[in-house]
């Protein structure tokens, strides 16, 4: 019991963090609201360093643990400046008019409760080695979000997004807890790396193979592949552009992971080669269709947002190509590990991502967020900070060579191609080629077309437009960083299904 | 006898079922007596004199020497009475759940005081009974039912009567019954938080959930009003909002609700929802007997030991059951007293005294105890001190609380819009009659016609 | 302690056989009272009773979202204490300052804490203000 509590101490220290941003967010003071996102950002730190000297987890992924979780931790630090104004905005102007503050009308405090709620959901998906707990955490990290949508912004639009999102995601959520249901019906366990042994041991069998295929269709709602995909523009053009940053990250990250768990269960054999065939081609073609749906479909769109969701969900089919590729065997190096490639293209993407939501954000006209492409031509030239943001974030998306997409996607393709999966690594490539033509035209309109006063301003929430510099800087630190961040992805993908000595419920049961 | 009743009806389950028809018995017994006693307090605190008169001759010539006898056949006078009135029922009203309510309230009343430990343990002697053959020789206890999950079966039937108010508050289609009914339901659902909790606190001290560990823990310790007199007040408190009584009567407010979620019930209908109340209140008094005041063990030499725990003998049982009943007659008394003594709270007071004090309080008492447990600190100069800090503490900490998280605005002084004191904006303040029709509509003095 | 006798079937049995006897007593009063009580029907008198005014509407309005409120903390509060229960059923076997018994008090801290942020956050937002 005490033992475990050392893999969830960033969780706690979120947690805790939470629970005092929940207040302080309403608290009558002024000064003590303005302080929340810093109180969040502290907490946010300290789950940092707590994540980074976590001892390996009892998961599938023992080593999983420090690099997700730092990951998260620091992807929720470039958030955080981003959803300065999101919400309370009108409440806050009228406070500092001489209005009374209501809590009741405020929202400031539950937003960003939520989105450390999300954070620290995301964080327990890494360190979850049961079923029932991965199911707790997943909710954990969907639900605030559903709130965040609506929260985000005062249009109906928003709502619907909301709505939409919510219902969606519950049937998502039922799909795969049927899914685990199945699992446990057919080992007999909800620990998983107990159910990965069970499989090796066994064989999937009807019960346990319909059990893996039931949970993967229902994880990919997180991850938005295309069964699953058709909320995704609607909520990201819906929801804010902050909380549009956020949702192309965070649930795709818990998906991805718990997908790494359900897939891991079954497992890819011993040299990476040998993942059942159902799932293999299950995953394959939900790679391919996603990656082509969501390139071709994002070619039609004038709106960034619905373009950045499409785009979204692309990469999300080239990220599934990691998935098949699998570890790779033992002691495979960055080039053979798809997980490796994964995980740190989730990193990447999560970086190159925000600088465009964050680009969109920072450009705001009464009050109204940038969104069609028309309202960011010429940026370059009217501002050129935000423009050359765009502009690397754009390049590094679509993976043009010296930049840091371009390497996650090496990693993906090598490691695809280890595996033996050529046509997959194929429709990839071809995937990419399309993917250039759009990302091309955001280029083009920033970059090269004549700038026009569009009557587009810089936000007055100073601290966006930092979170749209951070990244587009981080696309470039971070490339000069790749070296590392490639061993580190590498370390944490170390797959190792060896089942605990004893049932953990049984101990449980017995210390009680 | 058939074979099968015989199997199954063992030694405690035919005393069970004979505490419990007796139980019942003087339990609706009692609570006809608490309205005429209701009446008579009533009157004395008014200045009155109160029913005199209703005696058991029943009109006939030759009983008359019972008639008068303080009038005390007016409670059997009203029974009747409820009898024999007409049982309306209004067109509009929901006509199953109508009917249904009144039997869903009676319920839960009858069931709460089934665990009540009234006689203690009973070396019950061996008995030849006929029809039923030998039974006894074996050790039993004098109680409703010995279930075991204890005193938690009180917290589990308090907050069904619940239902029964909500139900014929919904039934009766009428508004003020409505809003009875929903005050009803936010009031008893408010208050079980702090019962439960100041229960939970006490729980912990005894150290166990029986009712005869209770017992036998006071026996030993002193009793636990004395060791945790805050969770005693909080106890008793919510024992009468849980059962609708002043002060916190308001779901039947006269002046705001005519009768509450009852508006639209008349005779027996209306009896039973009357009748629950008052066994809500003589179950709830019993229960305090029991957690706070020793149960059925009373101090002293001679009666200490015959109403100890570990006393079997038939002549204890019933010493012991005439403590507790004596106990919980007091506690109803001094709940009447209340009743006629203090003013009805305003429905915003009611709540906030539950959520924003008790509550607060039943957490804070709730912490303190269990790490006073875990330092083993739980004699009873300790917990009396831990009691009235947490007290202190609390009460100390509430305004800060209301100040920082919202403080009421009920008690500030809100003028009549358009009067005088908060005219209109814009319009100037008069503050004389200068309309003639002022003087004029005066009734006419002097001869008034009447056609 | 001796061993007592105990329930056969069920210790429950008892209150069973109350419940049987309660809805028995409801029935039994109900009839009686209206098969002895008079009936005297009329339009006026099936009115619903608005202090002798002719009622406006039904009474199946919206009301208050008060009352909602206070309904989802109470399940809050409810639920806590449900959860306490068992708790204390165990806390109160263990030793005093053993360590098991540290860990169960710690447990709990941690809960009530999560359950006074859910407190002081419903405060805040006004959930008891009832005025």
């Amino acid at each position: 019991m005490i033992e475990k509590l050392a893999i969830v101490w960033p969780e706690i220290i979120l947690f805790a963090t939470t629970c005092v941003v929940m207040l302080t967010g309403q608290w009558p003071v002024c000064a003590v609201r303005r302080m929340t996102p810093w109180l969040a950002a502290v907490g946010l730190i300290a789950a940092i360093g707590a994540a980074m000297a976590s001892p390996p987890s009892d998961g599938l992924y023992p080593d999983l643990v420090p690099y997700a979780k730092s990951l998260v931790g620091i992807m929720g630090l470039m958030i955080l400046p981003l959803l300065a104004g999101t919400v309370d905005r009108e409440l806050e102007a009228g406070v500092a008019r001489g209005e009374r503050f209501e809590p009741l009308r405020s929202n400031g405090a539950e937003f960003y409760a939520f989105f450390l709620f999300s954070l620290t959901g995301l964080m327990l998906v890494a360190s979850s080695d049961t079923l029932i707990w991965l199911f707790l955490a997943l909710e954990l990290t969907s639900l605030p979000t559903y709130m965040m949508v609506t929260l985000s912004s005062r249009s109906t639009r928003a709502h619907e997004a909301g709505v939409k999102y919510f219902f969606l995601g519950a049937l998502g959520a039922a799909i795969f807890l049927y899914g685990f249901t199945l699992l446990y019906g057919a080992t007999g366990s909800v620990n998983i790396p107990t159910i990965a042994a069970h499989f090796a041991e066994h064989g999937l069998g009807p019960i346990g193979l319909a059990g893996v295929l039931i949970s993967l269709i229902g994880l990919f709602f997180k991850i938005a592949a295309v069964p699953m995909h058709f909320y995704t523009p609607d909520v990201y053009q819906g929801a804010a552009s902050p909380v549009s940053a956020m949702l192309a990250f965070v649930p795709k990250m818990a998906g991805f992971m718990a997908i790494f768990m359900i897939v891991g269960s079954a497992g890819w054999g011993p040299d990476g080669t040998g993942l059942p065939v159902p799932v293999e081609a299950l995953l394959w073609v939900v790679a391919a269709m996603t990656m082509t749906v969501g390139n071709v479909l994002a070619l039609l769109q004038s709106s960034v947002k619905r373009m950045m969701a499409y785009s979204s969900i692309a990469h999300s089919g080239y990220m599934l190509v990691g998935v098949i590729a699998g570890p790779g065997g033992d002691g495979a190096s960055f080039w053979r590990n798809g997980l490796a490639a994964v995980l740190f293209y989730l990193l990447c993407y999560g970086v190159m991502n925000l600088g465009v939501f964050a680009v969109l954000a920072s450009l705001e006209r009464k009050g109204q967020e940038a969104d069609d492409i028309d309202d960011i031509r010429g940026l370059v030239r009217t501002h050129p900070p935000l423009g050359w943001s765009m502009v690397i974030c754009c390049l590094a998306l679509l993976g043009f060579p010296p930049l840091l997409g371009f390497i996650g996607k090496v990693g993906l393709i090598t490691s695809g191609i280890t595996s033996g999966h050529l046509a997959l690594v194929i429709i990839l490539a071809i995937n990419s080629a399309i993917a250039a033509l759009y990302y091309l035209r955001l280029v083009a309109a920033v970059y090269l077309e004549p700038a026009s006063d569009t009557g587009f301003r810089p936000s007055r929430y100073g601290s966006r437009q930092v979170a749209a510099l951070v990244s587009a800087g981080g696309v470039l630190v971070l490339l000069l960083m790749s070296n590392r961040l490639i061993t580190a992805a590498d370390d944490a993908s170390r797959y190792a299904p060896v089942a605990p000595e004893t049932a953990p419920y049984a101990e449980a049961g017995a210390n009680n | 006898m058939p074979d099968f009743i015989r199997e199954h009806l063992t030694s405690q389950l035919f005393v069970s079922l004979h505490v419990m028809a007796i139980v019942i018995h003087i339990i609706l017994g009692t609570v006809t007596l608490c309205i005429y006693a209701e009446r008579k307090i009533s009157a004395y605190i008014q200045d009155r004199i109160g029913p005199n008169r209703t005696g058991f001759d029943f009109g006939l010539p030759f009983l008359g020497f019972l008639k008068g006898f303080l009038g005390l056949g007016q409670a059997l006078a009203d029974g009747l009475k409820f009898f024999l009135k007409e049982d309306y029922r209004p067109t509009n009203v929901d006509k199953i759940l109508f009917t249904l309510a009144p039997a869903i309230v009676i319920i839960p009343a009858f069931i709460g005081f089934m665990i009540l430990p009234w006689g203690g343990v009973w070396d019950m002697p061996l008995m030849n009974l006929p029809l039923i053959g030998e039974i006894g020789g074996e050790r039993v206890y004098v109680t409703g039912a010995y279930v075991n999950v204890g005193v938690i079966y009180l917290v589990a039937v308090a907050s069904l009567g619940a239902y029964g108010i909500t139900l014929g508050g919904w039934a009766s289609n009428n508004k003020y019954s409505f809003l009875g009914g929903l005050r009803a339901t936010a009031q008893m659902i408010s208050y079980e938080i702090p019962l439960g909790l100041a229960l939970l606190a006490t729980l912990l001290v005894a150290g166990t959930f029986m009712p005869e560990g209770i017992v036998r823990w006071q026996v030993e310790n002193g009793w636990l009003i004395l060791a945790m007199p805050l969770a005693a007040v909080l106890f008793y408190v919510c024992t009468l909002a849980e059962s609708n009584r002043a002060p916190f009567d308001n779901a039947e407010a006269e002046q705001e609700l005519v009768g509450g979620y009852h508006t639209e019930y008349s005779s027996m209908r209306f009896a039973l929802f009357f009748l629950a109340e008052y066994a809500h209140l003589v179950t709830g008094a019993a229960f305090f007997a029991l957690f706070f005041l020793g149960g059925y063990h009373l101090p002293g030499p001679g009666i200490g030991h015959l109403t100890s725990p570990d006393t079997t003998t038939t002549l204890a049982v019933i010493a012991k059951f005439l403590v507790l009943f004596t106990k919980a007659c007091l506690l109803v008394l001094l709940a009447m007293l209340i009743r006629w003594s203090l003013p009805r709270m305003r429905y915003d007071q009611i709540m906030q005294l539950g959520w924003q004090s008790m509550i607060p309080m039943g957490i804070v008492l709730l912490v303190v105890v269990s790490c006073m447990i875990y330092l083993d600190w739980i004699s009873l100069p300790a917990l009396l001190a831990a009691n009235v800090a947490v007290f202190g503490v609390t009460i100390f900490i509430e305004p800060l609380l209301a100040r920082l998280f919202g403080r009421a605005t009920a008690n500030r002084r809100i003028h009549l819009y358009g009067s005088r004191f908060m005219p209109v904006p814009g319009t100037p303040v008069i503050t004389s009659p200068t309309n003639p029709m002022a003087v004029e509509d005066r009734p006419v003095q002097g001869t008034v016609s009447t056609s | 302690m001796t061993t007592l006798a105990y329930a056969d079937p069920s210790p429950y049995l008892p209150i069973f056989f109350m419940i049987l006897a309660a809805i028995g007593f409801a029935v039994l009063n109900i009839a009686g009272s209206f098969i002895l009580g008079p009936k005297r029907l009329g339009d006026r008198k099936g009115e619903t009773y608005e202090s002798g005014m002719t009622p406006i509407g039904t009474a199946r309005k919206r009301f208050n979202v008060r009352f909602y409120l206070i309904a989802m903390v109470f399940l809050v509060f409810d639920v806590e204490i449900i959860f306490l229960y068992p708790w204390a059923a165990t806390y109160t076997l263990l030793d005093p300052g053993s360590e098991q018994s540290l860990v169960w008090l710690g447990r709990i801290l941690f809960f009530l804490f999560t359950t006074v942020v859910a407190y002081l956050y419903g405060y805040r937002k006004g959930v008891f203000k009832f005025d």
